[in-house]
């Protein structure tokens, strides 16, 4: 009796087990140019967890371009179709389902903005051989130095948006500058050590680098009060804060309210108006971002861009960095249509040779080295008064490679 | 006092096929139907390998490890580092301060499992000298904090690996066939230790720390030796981890890793090879069911609409269930068998 009991337990649970791997199918479609089905793109991105916020927007005007670029008549004559599976943020989930997509046939796969997040789905795509873009990486790590010949980032990279901090600052803010180097993250601590190089080589002095860290949840680890008294002891001209909210905010109101009212220049982390309430008022401040989302950007694709994001979401747009996710997909037509193909190396070798290229995110170029922009211009904003002006765009002159 | 232990004796054809045909079956069968599930599966005959590691250990003394996480991260980052191209760990942004004679050291596949079943074991051998004194709570404290300071080391060290970011370019395995025949091996070598007298004499230190001693049983020898076994496996495990993922990351044999194939082992029944077996198996299946229903997919014509984070809730409340009214595990901590196939030959 009782060994039956076990035995049906068991049972159960192995058909359990059966049903559960049982329960999804695929299918393998498209080979060469036949456009009886429209090309499948595939992202494999964050559209929750502590990603969501970079990838949501991107992948947004992702959408755009493709009912764009479908309503122009397609690519090749093929219409495209975009397929979003969420990967919650989750390295291994973005995995799966990378190989689900390539697995239906997907000739482009979008992923996560990050490279230790995407670091599997990307490997997914390229070892069969598909192309793989993240819409905004900044870091140069999309790209053969990481085995991925296939991969590239569509964003502006640190070399260059440091470099563009650095002589920014030099030009037209101080010759001295206090660094506030946010040491949670390989984007801030690069960025710092960029600025750095570039700021020097010009001819300017770092006074002092004060260091800090935020948690996960983006919150300060512990006040920065001693960094802010060391910074106005320093004394100079500029603060540099390698930073993002809710921890660069912090930080950042923390120097305000202690007294210390030099300029202070961001990368694209602290882009956005989202966290300004953490520092009312503020003023004297510059980041340098894509593009410009508060009304004044001077690219007429930008704030086309703008307007169908709002329009489809409902939302204005956070940051500048989602005029990614459209430019994404204008580098794929561009490719598609000079290659003449959709095969992920004949894809590759056109991006490789993309030199100034006309699309949404500026001037965007490649080399069979470098899969990601450092010399692309972005615009710096201004905040007085707790508003945001745009001031210029500007590329690096030289940057930190 | 007639109860009979848990646990095998003597050697049992049914017994050892048993799972060994379970999991063949399975995992071709499933690995057939589409891309993702053969990735699927992969993973989860990594998970296999991690859980009867974990059975040979805790199954049999009865002592709570945290700690295995340890030894499948050595054992993936041996067998990854030794793999990845000499390009990437020359280049990589991640790798910029790695060691230098790292770049140059390269093992083929399926040598370089063999050095994270190696290093796994000797990082085994030399700890578990000294923590296999320990019982119950301190026991289960001492393994996690071992844990804690491996994960500590990768995580913040750039001239061994790449910290806290991603080793890229691992080479991958072709299919499910080279992580099935290791999983299969890896069940072959833990029945032919359950059944030895070492083994044996484990249980019996499980159930009496007084009377085992008593009977010339050595306890703190006989848990080092499967200590070390199951370092072994465990750093087997994690090399065919990192051979399903292509990319070595610390965080992957943390605390998820290791919760979760505890969970497995304790679903399943800790006691028994079977039991390990069958854990792994439905801990997979619910997730993957509950995964599918996450993203809104249809099961059998079944059709969920589960918010995201169900699934962890789900497995998180099934383990306090089992061990509310079923400690033993879905298997009762018994062995693989056939009851009216027993009865037929018996009679």
């Amino acid at each position: 009796m009782k060994k039956t009991k076990r035995f049906a337990i068991s049972i159960s649970a192995l058909m359990l087990a059966f049903a559960g791997l049982v329960g999804c199918s695929s299918d393998n479609g498209g080979e060469a140019i036949d456009c009886t089905e429209p090309i499948l793109i595939g992202a494999a991105m964050a559209q929750t967890g502590f990603m969501s916020p970079f990838d949501g927007p991107a992948l947004a005007t992702a959408q755009i371009a493709v009912d764009k670029i479908n309503a122009e008549g397609g690519v090749n004559g093929c219409q495209l179709v975009l397929e979003a599976v969420d990967t919650e943020t989750n390295p291994d989930k973005g995995q799966q389902i990378a190989t689900d997509l390539i697995a239906k046939g997907a000739k482009m796969l979008l992923v996560t903005c990050d490279y230790d997040i995407n670091a599997k789905s990307s490997q997914v795509a390229n070892d069969a051989g598909v192309l793989v873009v993240a819409p905004c990486v900044g870091s140069t790590a999309m790209g053969p130095d990481n085995g991925l010949d296939l991969g590239y980032s569509m964003g502006s990279a640190v070399p260059g948006e440091a470099a563009i901090m650095a002589e920014y600052a030099f030009e037209n803010l101080g010759k001295t500058v206090t660094l506030f180097k946010d040491m949670s993250i390989a984007y801030t601590t690069s960025q710092c050590d960029a600025f750095e190089t570039r700021y020097t080589e010009l001819g300017g002095t770092v006074v002092s680098t004060q260091q800090f860290t935020q948690t996960q949840a983006g919150a300060l680890d512990k006040p920065v009060t001693a960094q802010v008294a060391n910074a106005k002891k320093d004394g100079a001209e500029v603060i540099a804060l390698c930073s993002y909210p809710g921890g660069g905010a912090q930080a950042l109101a923390a120097i305000r309210n202690g007294g210390v009212n030099t300029p202070v220049i961001s990368g694209f982390g602290m882009d956005g108006a989202f966290w300004l309430g953490a520092v009312p008022d503020l003023s004297n401040f510059y980041t340098v971002t894509y593009a410009s989302v508060f009304g004044d950007d001077p690219n007429q694709k930008v704030v086309d861009l703008l307007a169908a994001f709002k329009e489809k979401t409902g939302q204005d747009a956070a940051t500048g960095g989602l005029i990614t996710g459209a430019s994404t997909i204008e580098a794929f037509k561009l490719a598609a249509e000079r290659a003449g193909s959709f095969d992920g190396a004949a894809l590759a070798a056109e991006f490789n040779k993309f030199q100034d290229e006309d699309l949404t995110a500026g001037p965007t170029s490649f080399s069979p080295d470098l899969h990601v922009n450092v010399k692309r211009p972005m615009a710096v904003i201004a905040v007085n008064g707790g508003k945001h002006q745009f001031v210029e765009y500007r590329a690096a002159e030289k940057p930190v490679l | 006092m007639s109860k009979k232990l848990a646990g095998l004796t003597k050697f049992n054809t049914r017994e050892l096929f048993g799972p060994l045909l379970t999991v063949l079956i399975l995992s071709i069968g499933v690995g057939a139907i589409s891309a993702s599930l053969q990735l699927a599966v992969q993973f989860a005959l990594c998970n296999l390998v991690m859980v009867i590691a974990l059975q040979v250990f805790v199954g049999n003394s009865g002592v709570l490890s945290f700690g295995h996480g340890a030894f499948a991260m050595v054992g993936a980052w041996i067998s990854g580092m030794s793999t990845a191209s000499e390009r990437v760990k020359g280049n990589a942004l991640a790798l910029q301060e790695l060691w230098q004679p790292l770049v140059g050291f390269n093992l083929n596949l399926y040598l370089s499992i063999l050095a994270g079943m190696v290093l796994g074991a000797l990082i085994a051998a030399i700890t578990g000298a000294f923590l296999m004194r320990l019982n119950g709570l301190a026991a289960g404290i001492a393994t996690f904090a071992l844990l804690g300071l491996f994960y500590n080391f990768f995580f913040n060290n750039i001239t061994f690996g790449p910290g806290s970011q991603a080793l890229p370019a691992v080479p991958k395995f072709s299919g499910v066939y080279e992580p099935l025949v290791l999983s299969l091996i890896a069940i072959v070598v833990v029945y032919l230790f359950n059944i030895s007298a070492t083994a044996r004499n484990l249980r019996a230190s499980r159930e009496d720390l007084l009377a085992a001693p008593a009977l010339g049983v050595s306890i703190q020898r006989v848990r080092w030796i499967a200590f070390t076994i199951s370092g072994a496996l465990a750093g087997l495990s994690g090399a065919m981890y990192v051979h399903v993922a292509g990319t070595w990351q610390v965080q992957d044999y943390y605390l998820v890793f290791t919760f979760l194939t505890l969970a497995m082992l304790v679903i399943g029944g800790s006691a028994s090879l079977w039991g390990a077996v069958v854990g792994t198996l439905v801990v997979t299946a619910v997730g993957q069911i509950l995964l599918l229903w996450e993203q809104g997919k249809s099961i059998v014509g079944i059709k969920l609409d589960l918010p995201n984070g169900a699934r962890s809730l789900i497995i998180a409340g099934s383990l306090v269930a089992m061990l509310l009214w079923r400690f033993a595990g879905v298997t009762n901590g018994k062995e693989f068998s056939i009851p009216f196939l027993g009865k037929r030959k018996s009679g």
